[in-house]
């Protein structure tokens, strides 16, 4: 039973740009619904940090962009002939958020062992009222009961990820809480339905990297912190960590380094909001952890002619 | 069992039958086992082999590049990683130091090998990069290893046509000059890649092949010829018959090609042939949407009236100046540098990370500069929609600037920051202010031209040739 409603939810998601009804009458509000209760039951069967092995696949921000989410299942393997880990952002600003979370939401409840998501700042209520979510679910379902249905699975998202006890995940980054009297159990140990506006939680999920900083500081986006190279080096030789995996800044290339290459800050959403040109990327993990980046360059129906293949196919 | 005790028991051993000892050997043995079992099992579980992450190598040499970590870079060289790596666009570690004026770790990578005429997806070469940028140190270098002073990127420019440093650029000219350059050698090097497809398409003609062969993206000869500014190969292709109204698999035309890659003279040709300059891609694009440089927005916009009256006159609309006064030729305005260029835009993926250093601009920045302000909107509406016992006067006293509990809960440590968060579009307002103020600090590239005036200095009699004739590598990257 549980299978074939998931089921027929991906399939529909998937097809959605063929269909030439509206996405409310082919998956309608109950079967979202229906969807949302069986993920919080996943979500709160499951521990706030997330500990897998390699090989996987980390992913930063997606932000509604469901086209470019397609891109990267048909670069990175659909699930789950790979394994998965989302950073968070997964609605607002883009246009298709609905899409992209329904996708993904249903992947997690088909494969709960195998795919991912972590909780980004953008999964909170006071964010989606602001930045597109909220209106989307009005303007296409007519729906509050449905938006509040998505903000009671948000709030029990995981927010931290540990990747063969080597690699620390999380949206935003790191908080001055994680000093004194702090060690992994205490992101175990996180307690859940939270609207994450406060203390570690808050920086978890809103936290940036900012160079030359010493320590920590006020965070100019007004939410969480801002932390320096010294704090990422200081957490990775405390816990034995190779690296510390981030997302909720877009980067030129798609993925940046900060503090030698101890942090990484990783943005799935290639033509960000419209407006910026940035690639896209992910890291692909293997068994033996080496790490790689797979670059999904922004399309806007450019074409790619400097090199001139015709050429070479036609003489030879 | 103890020492003082073996020793005790001897007499006793001594009396005992063979058969005795043996069995007294086996009960012994047994209880050693028993004990050591119980050891293992209380002691805790072997810790695992640590198993160690690591990136691929063409991550880590760029990225310690970068960073200007010259150790590393020289570790990671000594453990055999390629100096030739490059990342997606195409960039080496040679790039990136000719970017950063990182002349130290240029050298250890000339020293290993590096290859100096590397060039990127867009064809720059670490010379292109450093005159871009006017490092003149970096220049030199290039030049004593071997640069080739010649290398046409993707926008037919040579590194002396985008070098606006004058000394600099006298380096170069002067080192060309050294070399015997003429300027017919110049002119003839930049028309090279053009004429080698125009010979190309001369050829597949007499063997009447197809000239409008498709890529698998759908493109033709044509659309490279139209991206590229090749006017006489397109001029040729137009003249076999070639369509230019035929589509790639985008419904992108040649005239799409041409005004996405500011080719304003091969805009007016395609049209001249019958080309539609209102032609539409998939995503709904016309030649002016795809258009960034103004100068060849200026020509569309030109053609756009032109066919407009065209239009009008095919209608049977009279024109009342065909009867006063002679129309007059038209004429294409001059050619100008590339201006509103994008300074995020996905091409020019060296001009990019140039400009990012100077300004400090990143998007990065810009969004988290505009969610900041978003977010102190956001609590301040929330504070006002909670407060449900507030009179209509004071709802209006909040809406116009947070309360100070507002203030007060998420700045504690600066309460005198701003009254009054800006609203987003002025932010992007004021964003687009500065990008305006640091894109005047950045070195402009040059528009490409045709066919560039530059007299090279020096005698022009000296006709010693130098050893310029280098084999091009060609980046195997592949861009998907």
């Amino acid at each position: 039973m549980q299978n074939n409603v998931v089921d027929s939810i991906i399939i529909d998601v998937l097809s959605a740009s063929t269909h030439e009804k509206p996405l409310c009458k082919v998956i309608t509000e109950e079967r979202v619904l229906k969807l949302l209760d069986l993920a919080l039951g996943v979500f709160k069967a499951q521990k706030p940090m997330v500990e897998v092995n390699a090989p996987i696949k980390v992913c930063g921000d997606i932000h509604g962009q469901f086209p470019d989410l397609l891109r990267l299942f048909h670069r990175g393997g659909w699930p789950p002939t790979a394994n998965y880990l989302f950073l968070g952002d997964y609605v607002d600003r883009g246009r298709f958020s609905i899409e992209t979370i329904v996708l993904l939401l249903a992947y997690k409840v088909k494969f709960p062992c195998n795919f991912f998501l972590l909780r980004g700042n953008h999964e909170c209520e006071f964010v989606n009222k602001t930045y597109g979510f909220y209106e989307e679910c009005q303007k296409r379902y007519q729906s509050v009961r449905m938006y509040a249905a998505f903000q009671d699975v948000f709030n029990w998202l995981p927010l931290t990820g540990l990747i063969a006890t080597k690699i620390l995940c999380m949206h935003g980054g790191l908080s001055p809480l994680m000093t004194k009297e702090f060690t992994l159990d205490t992101l175990r140990k996180i307690e859940r339905p939270t609207e994450g506006k406060e203390g570690l939680v808050a920086d978890l999920l809103w936290a940036d990297p900012i160079s030359g900083l010493s320590g920590f500081m006020n965070n100019q986006r007004g939410a969480g912190c801002g932390f320096g190279r010294d704090s990422v080096l200081n957490l990775c030789s405390e816990f034995q960590l190779d690296l510390v995996c981030r997302a909720h800044q877009v980067v030129q290339d798609g993925y940046e380094f900060f503090a030698g290459r101890k942090l990484v800050t990783i943005f799935s959403a290639p033509h960000y909001c419209g407006q910026f040109d940035n690639c896209a990327a992910f890291m692909s993990c293997d068994e033996k952890l080496q790490c790689s980046f797979e670059i999904l360059r922004p399309t806007t129906g450019r074409l790619e002619i400097r090199e001139k293949p015709l050429l070479k196919d036609e003489t030879n | 069992m103890d020492h003082s005790e073996l020793i005790a028991e001897l007499p006793e051993i001594e009396r005992m039958t063979a058969q005795e000892r043996i069995a007294l050997a086996r009960d012994r043995r047994r209880l050693q086992l028993r004990r050591n079992d119980e050891r293992e099992r209380a002691l805790p579980p072997p810790r695992p082999r640590r198993q160690r992450l690591h990136f691929a190598a063409e991550v880590e040499l760029l990225e310690a590049t970068c960073r200007a970590d010259y150790a590393e870079v020289e570790r990671l060289l000594n453990d055999n990683a390629n100096p030739n790596l490059h990342n997606d666009d195409g960039l080496t570690p040679l790039h990136q130091c000719a970017i950063d004026d990182n002349q130290q770790i240029m050298l250890l990578l000339l020293e290993r090998g590096a290859n100096v005429n590397a060039q990127d997806t867009e064809q720059w070469t670490p010379l292109h990069a450093a005159a871009c940028c006017a490092h003149i140190n970096i220049v030199k270098i290039l030049i004593q290893a071997g640069a080739n002073l010649l290398a046409v990127n993707a926008e037919g420019n040579m590194p002396y046509d985008i070098c606006d440093h004058e000394e600099t650029l006298d380096v170069i000219e002067s080192e060309m000059a050294a070399r015997g350059i003429t300027q017919s050698y110049i002119d003839e090097m930049r028309g090279a890649p053009e004429k080698a497809m125009l010979d190309d398409m001369k050829m597949l003609h007499q063997q009447g092949r197809e000239l409008d062969a498709r890529a698998p993206d759908g493109s033709t000869y044509l659309h490279v010829a139209s991206a590229n500014g090749y006017y006489d190969v397109a001029a040729f292709l137009l003249t076999c018959s070639v369509s230019p109204l035929i589509r790639d698999n985008d419904f992108w035309q040649p005239v799409h090609a041409a005004a996405c890659w500011a080719q304003p003279d091969l805009i007016e040709l395609l049209c001249q042939y019958g080309g539609d300059i209102h032609a539409k891609t998939k995503n709904g694009e016309t030649p002016m949407d795809l258009c960034e440089d103004m100068s060849t927005k200026q020509v569309i916009s030109q053609l756009v009236q032109t066919e407009a009256r065209r239009r009008r006159l095919a209608f049977g609309v009279r024109d009342s100046r065909r009867q006063s006064k002679k129309r007059k030729k038209f004429e294409s305005p001059q050619q100008g540098a590339t201006t509103g260029d994008n300074p995020f835009s996905a091409r020019g993926a060296i001009r990019r990370q140039s400009l990012r250093d100077r300004s400090g601009l990143t998007p990065a920045r810009i969004e988290a500069q505009k969610e900041g302000a978003d977010i102190l909107r956001t609590w301040s509406k929330e504070d006002v929609s909670a407060d449900v016992h507030s009179s209509q006067g004071s709802l209006q006293h909040q809406r116009e600037s947070p309360s100070k509990r507002v203030l007060k809960y998420y700045f504690q440590s600066s309460q005198n920051k701003q009254a009054k968060p800006m609203s987003p579009d002025e932010w992007l307002r004021k964003l687009e202010t500065n990008a305006d103020d640091d894109l005047d600090t950045t070195p402009k590239r040059s528009g490409s031209t045709r066919r560039r005036q530059k007299k090279v200095p020096g005698d022009m009699s000296d006709s010693r040739n130098g050893d310029v004739r280098r084999q091009k590598s060609t980046c195997c990257c592949v861009i998907c």
